[in-house]
């Protein structure tokens, strides 16, 4: 049997790079009170897409600044339109629970659009990356998403919140596992289970043991979102293995904690470089997959709507 | 005799990559494989996008939909790309061409953003947690004052007879206020008196004690007034609240972390700022003396006495929020020289006045 062939991920991006496109940013959008976010959004991902090297090709994000502004304005509406219901029932109906009922509309508001969201953040996002000139895709359907999300809440909510390890991994593995790269299919299929199983000693080793076995726990989480991630091509097939440790954690988050608090902030793209490289050296990545038989299928996408609603939620959500 | 260069071109129909030559001339990219088998020439307007990675690599997007590509790693050919097509790049602004410019671009940069959040900080986001307080609905504004002193009253014994008497005394003075005012006296020896959202004021006994004539007590009641009427409890906290989301949305990505680092700096700011709230409460007060002909020396008489109080508990806040004392006393006075003010004295609080010293 042939040897599984060894697949070089890199990051190539340097923090003062990244400090100077962030400093524009910052500056504009303080100058234009927040409007320029898009744009600022569409350099960061293209600077850290182009810095991310998968077997001698970077990735690249097409996604402008003018597309996402689009987005931006629909999200704000439709956000505006979330706010209005309770704020109208808030200041204009005198009655008995009105706060009670106008929190009720909000919580229903928000959870309500966010299937809406992760849904068109990731069509949106996965068709404006391309490697080598084929593009991402996300396959997924919206009803089937709306129908899992709800139903995982409904579980969750029944349950007391313990149905929230499997509703997540649920999530995870319907989104992951309807994203493609050109004719190559990408899956995930965790199991709820042990991932409750993981924050839960997580959780109690972490207070046991005054904060040290969090490096450890954020190792083991690391672990369960790249072990079982894979992509399958005519059955070959290209698997992912994390070689993280929890001291390698211990050293990475310490070291950019102390960037931030000695930086006032300033540090931040340098801490998210040494994130970057930090998780891309610690995934091994092997398989058979021809990556030169790899063709072009999925279609352009423009609508960023989904992209900006997540993004004002902030609840980003990607692999 | 021009350069050749190597690089790879990928079709847009598949991954594989096509080693070709790439010549750049006369604003035209031409590339062919090794065997010759096609030749293709790009101009600008073909160009769809064009990225440069790091310094010495350059990946040009053309064809339908910017699917083809051509990768070039050379930094010689960088150089003549921007050589040959010089508004390709014109994508930057200014500012990005001073941030590309080195390190003093880049401390320009800093010092420019430093100096506009702190303008933001300190100018523009008060300015509108004020507005957001000016704008917030009365009513709701009453019942969450409501609930704020439904909640701190039951750590007080009231002194009802005072505090009949005190409303006694309110009725006869015009506070110009929106809001239906509610005096409780609590039995406490401390000279001490806030104000709560929606017209709930707590005066503390001992505040009263020493207290030698109506104009002071009208004086501690209109500066407590002033605070319901100016809406000062609501602005301090859509003040720093505002200022607590400012700086967790400009740190977006570091979840807060700086957050508690600045949080120091943020309660630092919100002490200066009770002053300056407590010196409008002290003027708006004033406008309500002069307003009554009430003697507005009653407002420094009141001040005077809270500074003979020499050891006041640690924990009382009165003191270290409120301006210098003796500073007060100061502006106070030249406030009521410049006013020309008359002075009526008023019978019927001067009864009640009386009452309230027999208790």
């Amino acid at each position: 049997m042939e040897l599984p062939k060894q697949y070089q991920l890199r990051f190539l991006g340097q923090g003062g790079e990244l400090f100077s496109i962030q400093i524009v940013n910052l500056l504009l959008m303080i100058v234009t009170l927040g409007l320029y976010y898009p744009w600022a959004k569409a350099k960061t991902l293209r600077y850290t897409y182009g810095a991310t090297e998968f077997e001698g090709s970077t990735l690249q994000f097409h996604g402008t600044g003018e597309e996402m502004f689009k987005g931006f304005i629909k999200a704000i509406l439709f956000i505006i339109g979330i706010y209005a219901i309770p704020a109208i029932i808030l200041f204009f109906m005198d009655f008995t629970g009105a706060a009670e009922v106008s929190t009720l509309f909000l919580y229903l508001g928000i959870i309500g659009i966010m299937p809406l969201a992760i849904h068109g953040s990731y069509r949106y996002r996965m068709s404006r990356t391309s490697w080598r000139g084929i593009r991402f895709g996300y396959r997924g359907n919206r009803g089937e998403l709306v129908k899992l999300f709800f139903k995982g809440l409904f579980f969750t909510i029944i349950t007391f919140g313990i149905y929230g390890a499997w509703f997540t991994v649920n999530l995870r593995n319907y989104v992951l596992s309807h994203i493609r790269f050109g004719s190559a299919e990408f899956k995930w299929k965790g199991d709820g289970g042990s991932f409750f199983g993981l924050n839960l000693g997580g959780y109690f080793l972490t207070i046991f043991t005054l904060g040290i076995y969090f490096f450890w726990w954020q190792k083991n989480l690391f672990e369960f979102y790249i072990n079982n991630l894979w992509i399958e091509k005519d059955g070959t097939n290209i698997r992912f293995r994390s070689k993280a440790t929890g001291g390698g954690f211990a050293g990475m988050m310490l070291v950019n904690i102390l960037i931030i608090i000695f930086t006032f902030g300033l540090g931040a793209p340098w801490v998210v470089v040494r994130t970057l490289n930090f998780v891309f050296e610690n995934i091994e990545i092997a398989g058979d997959v021809d990556l030169e038989q790899i063709v072009q299928t999925e279609q352009d996408f423009k609508d960023a709507t989904g992209e900006d609603i997540a993004d004002l939620f902030d609840f980003e959500f990607v692999i | 005799m021009t350069k050749l260069f190597p690089g790879n071109y990928f079709d847009g129909q598949t991954a594989k990559p096509q080693p070709v030559t790439v010549e750049l001339k006369n604003q035209r990219i031409k590339f062919t494989p090794a065997d010759n088998s096609f030749n293709r020439e790009l101009q600008q307007r073909d160009l769809f996008n064009t990225e440069q990675v790091g310094y010495n690599r350059l990946l040009l997007r053309f064809g339908n939909e910017g699917a083809e590509l051509l990768d070039v790693r050379s930094d010689e050919f960088v150089q003549l790309f921007k050589k040959e097509f010089p508004h390709v790049k014109g994508g930057q602004n200014m500012l990005e061409r001073i941030a590309n410019s080195g390190w003093k671009g880049i401390t320009t940069l800093v010092g420019l953003l430093i100096g506009a959040v702190l303008l933001l900080y300190f100018f523009a986001i008060p300015w509108t947690g004020d507005l957001a307080a000016r704008f917030f609905p009365q009513h709701y504004e009453q019942q969450l004052g409501d609930l704020l002193y439904k909640s701190i009253i039951r750590e007080y014994v009231i002194d009802s007879t005072k505090t009949a008497l005190l409303n006694e005394l309110v009725q006869e003075v015009d506070f110009k206020s929106e809001y239906n005012l509610n005096i409780i006296v609590v039995d406490y020896d401390m000279k001490n008196a806030f104000a709560m959202p929606g017209g709930h004021i707590v005066v503390f006994s001992g505040i009263m004690d020493d207290m030698r004539g109506y104009p002071e007590l009208m004086g501690l009641l209109a500066h407590e007034v002033s605070h319901v009427n100016e809406r000062h409890t609501l602005r301090s906290l859509f003040r720093s609240l505002s200022g607590y989301i400012f700086i967790s949305v400009l740190l977006n990505d570091i979840n807060g972390l700086t957050t508690v680092v600045l949080e120091n700096a943020n309660s630092i700011k919100s002490l200066s700022f009770s002053r300056n709230l407590e010196q409008e409460a002290d003027m708006e007060g004033l406008k309500i003396m002069f307003h009554n002909k009430i003697d507005p020396n009653g407002m420094v008489d009141l001040f005077e006495n809270l500074m003979s109080d020499g050891d006041l508990p640690e924990e009382m806040e009165f003191l270290s929020t409120h301006p210098v004392t003796e500073k007060r006393i100061e502006y106070i006075e030249q406030k009521i020289k410049e006013s020309d003010c008359t002075v009526e004295h008023n019978e019927a609080m001067q009864a009640v006045w009386e009452k309230l010293q027999m208790q």
